[in-house]
């Protein structure tokens, strides 16, 4: 049994190279190229591939929308993104979206066809130097730390403001305090939290449900 | 006559004629001269105030012992009345009430406290046109301080505007002086208005003493009620500006008097006037620049789009198609040194297709306007990580997974990248957060490093351009650029831009 394959792409060029790669092996059966996500709707609902083979960038709808809709329509419908963008965070919309896999096209022939069996397999698929970005992306939860010594109710409040995005000068203006008095709140509290930065303190402020 | 108590007749003898003498004495002064009981009956009264008033039943003035008053009388001069007791005529209580006529002294005393007035009036006027640039505040501070010299009824002030067309800035309109902002203003031709047209023409005042009088006539401020008019002229740097009207209800107020203290007080906010016209071209050419520079930001951001669209989308997929073409030339070729060549050849192309992507992301990143500023920065934050040295922490709050309007998304994305070169740059930092927080109809873009800090930073190095940079891309959208730094203790640099409907230029 050959895999129907919808290729699409708005680069006519592209997607004829992709199809005479995929047509030499037996496997698979290009049965039709789309240059738009309207185009793509409606072949995928007359010829209903196995397999669609989509292009992020494209003019107009771009691919994540397309794909939202191929799979509103076509929930068993298998998506593969073939995509230019070597980013995390196409990535993760991607897959949000509904994509099944995301290759980007400088991938050689053998993992075309090995991202095509994973998705068509119902595994999901991504390009081996990406998961690295997707690992570092959920930034491994540290433990939430205890305070070495509890906050005054003072530091709570400089904390809150800290972790809203205002500046040492703004917080002074509005608490009515001065700005040196906010450094050295700010200095005892992130020592207190064993915090170095800005960042840590917000992630510790919303997971204490300070925000 | 004289009443009979004091009939010269009446005494005898040496005391008599004593008295005769006394009275004689007393015609004789240049004086005004009453002799009167307490219930103010006049005994007698000298010839200078016979000659003026007659010979009066009582005192005109009500007269008490040691007192000193002012009387006007009926011919308008004015009196100083000195009241001292009167003795010798054989009755008890009677005062002699002499009247200096003080006409010209007090007249010349009014006059020199009205040129202290009119100058301590100019004076502060100049004082309070200098203290504002603003037109509007200007004209509307010169009839305030116009009022307290001159009581006219109503006024205005109208400034001479292109093709000769007039119009009215502000009106005194009997309480209280409106500057009038530019819908309210009422326009109109100078050649429409004899009267103003002389004025703006020549530069002379002109009074008229009875609008009445003359056909045809108009208020040019369109305010009621002037039965008679004063316009003076208004300059600025040497030449007509406007002018500025007043008017009163009754007829032949304005005397020369007048004219006088309006040109004066006219020729005093001349400077003031020059100013803020000034001021104004200075704000219109501000703004021209600012809207010209978010054009300039605009116009640099879409090419920019379309050069990364053209390198990714055209140039890197021609080059991924030649290689699905070498792939298979891999596949179908039989010798050995052709493979190896081919393979060669797709690793160069591979080599171009990253270079162009790598260019493509640096002049505008995809994921910026495929996925938003959040996944765009993290990408951007992630790549200057992994250059090392700096340990780069990002997050993003109150997104929510929303878009915000692009170009805010634009202008945040580009504010990090100036603010987080700089850090790379110059700070020799060891830590940058980034945090971009949304609340309130806000945005907040936050760079925070534990660099060396600054106090000044040099004009002219890329720092500072970058600062400008940041600067204007805030301004340009109503937003606010902080800055927090002293030495040794990092940098804060925080961008806030209102943002209230993330969906409102989408």
């Amino acid at each position: 049994m050959t895999t129907r394959i919808l290729i699409v792409d708005d680069h006519p060029v592209l997607r004829s190279g992709l199809r005479v790669l995929l047509a030499a092996d037996p496997g698979l059966e290009v049965v039709g190229e789309a240059g738009t996500g309207e185009e793509t709707l409606s072949l995928a609902e007359e010829l209903h591939p196995d397999v669609v083979l989509l292009d992020i960038g494209m003019p107009g709808e771009s691919g994540i929308e397309t794909v939202r809709r191929l799979k509103a329509k076509l929930p068993e419908l298998k998506v593969l993104f073939l995509t230019m963008h070597e980013e995390e965070g196409m990535l993760l919309e991607a897959l949000a979206a509904g994509g099944d896999g995301y290759l980007i096209k400088r991938a050689d022939e053998p993992e075309i066809l090995q991202a095509i069996r994973a998705v068509q397999r119902g595994d999901l698929y991504v390009h081996p130097t990406m998961p690295r970005a997707l690992l570092s992306q959920s930034e491994l939860p540290e433990q939430p730390k205890e305070p070495i010594e509890p906050l005054t109710p003072r530091e709570i409040d400089v904390l809150r403001l800290l972790a809203k995005g205002n500046t040492n000068r703004q917080i002074a203006e509005r608490l009515t305090l001065s700005i040196r008095t906010i450094e050295s709140h700010r200095a005892n509290l992130m020592g207190k939290l064993g915090l170095t930065s800005r960042v840590e303190l917000v992630t510790y402020a919303e997971e204490r449900g300070l925000l | 006559m004289a009443p009979p108590l004091l009939q010269p007749e009446d005494g005898q003898g040496e005391v008599a004629a004593e008295r005769q003498r006394y009275f004689s004495l007393l015609d004789e002064l240049p004086l005004l001269a009453l002799v009167c009981a307490p219930d103010g009956s006049v005994h007698f009264a000298n010839r200078t105030f016979r000659e003026r008033f007659g010979t009066p039943a009582s005192a005109p003035w009500v007269p008490g012992l040691g007192e000193r008053r002012e009387w006007v009388a009926a011919d308008g001069r004015t009196y100083q009345v000195d009241t001292h007791p009167f003795s010798g005529a054989g009755v008890a209580g009677l005062t002699l009430d002499l009247g200096l006529d003080i006409t010209e002294r007090k007249r010349a005393h009014e006059a020199e406290q009205r040129a202290r007035s009119t100058a301590d009036a100019l004076r502060e006027a100049t004082v309070a046109l200098t203290r504002s640039l603003d037109r509007e505040t200007v004209l509307a501070t010169l009839l305030d301080h116009l009022r307290r010299l001159v009581l006219f009824d109503r006024a205005s002030v109208m400034l001479l505007e292109e093709a000769w067309r007039v119009s009215v800035r502000a009106v005194f309109d009997g309480n209280r002086v409106v500057p009038l902002a530019p819908a309210e203003r009422r326009e109109f031709l100078a050649s429409d208005h004899p009267a103003v047209h002389k004025i703006l023409t020549t530069g002379t005042s002109v009074v008229i003493p009875d609008t009445g009088a003359l056909p045809g006539w108009s208020p040019p401020d369109g305010q009621p009620g002037a039965s008679s008019w004063l316009g003076v002229p208004l300059f600025a740097r040497g030449t007509v500006a406007g002018l500025f009207a007043l008017s009163k209800q009754e007829v032949r107020y304005f005397n020369d008097d007048h004219v006088r203290v309006a040109e004066a007080l006219s020729s005093q906010a001349s400077v003031a006037v020059e100013n803020a016209i000034l001021f104004e071209q200075m704000q219109a050419a501000t703004e021209r620049m600012q809207t010209l520079s978010r054009r300039l930001v605009e116009v640099q951001e879409n090419e920019r789009r379309t050069v990364a669209r053209e390198l990714h989308d055209e140039a890197a997929q021609a080059l991924v198609s030649l290689r699905y073409g070498l792939q298979l030339l891999e596949r179908e070729t039989g010798g050995e040194g052709v493979a190896a060549r081919v393979a060669e050849l797709k690793q160069t192309t591979d080599a171009v297709i990253d270079s162009l992507h790598r260019l493509a992301a640096a002049l505008r990143p995809a994921s910026l306007d495929l996925v938003g500023l959040e996944a765009a920065l993290r990408q951007y934050l992630r790549s200057i990580g992994t250059q090392g040295g700096l340990t780069v922490r990002f997050k993003a709050r109150g997104l929510n997974g929303e878009r915000l309007p692009a170009a805010v998304e634009t202008a945040l994305y580009r504010v990090v990248q100036e603010a987080v070169t700089n850090v790379v740059r110059h700070a020799a930092a060891t830590r940058v957060d980034v945090l971009i927080e949304r609340r309130d109809g806000h945005v907040v873009a936050m760079v925070e490093d534990d660099g060396k800090g600054f106090v000044h930073v040099a004009a002219g190095s890329t720092e500072r351009l970058g600062l400008l940079g940041i600067r204007e891309r805030a301004e340009a959208l109503g937003g606010t650029l902080t800055i927090e730094s002293s030495p040794g203790e990092g940098t804060t640099i925080a961008v806030e831009v209102p943002c209230d409907d993330p969906h409102s230029d989408r």
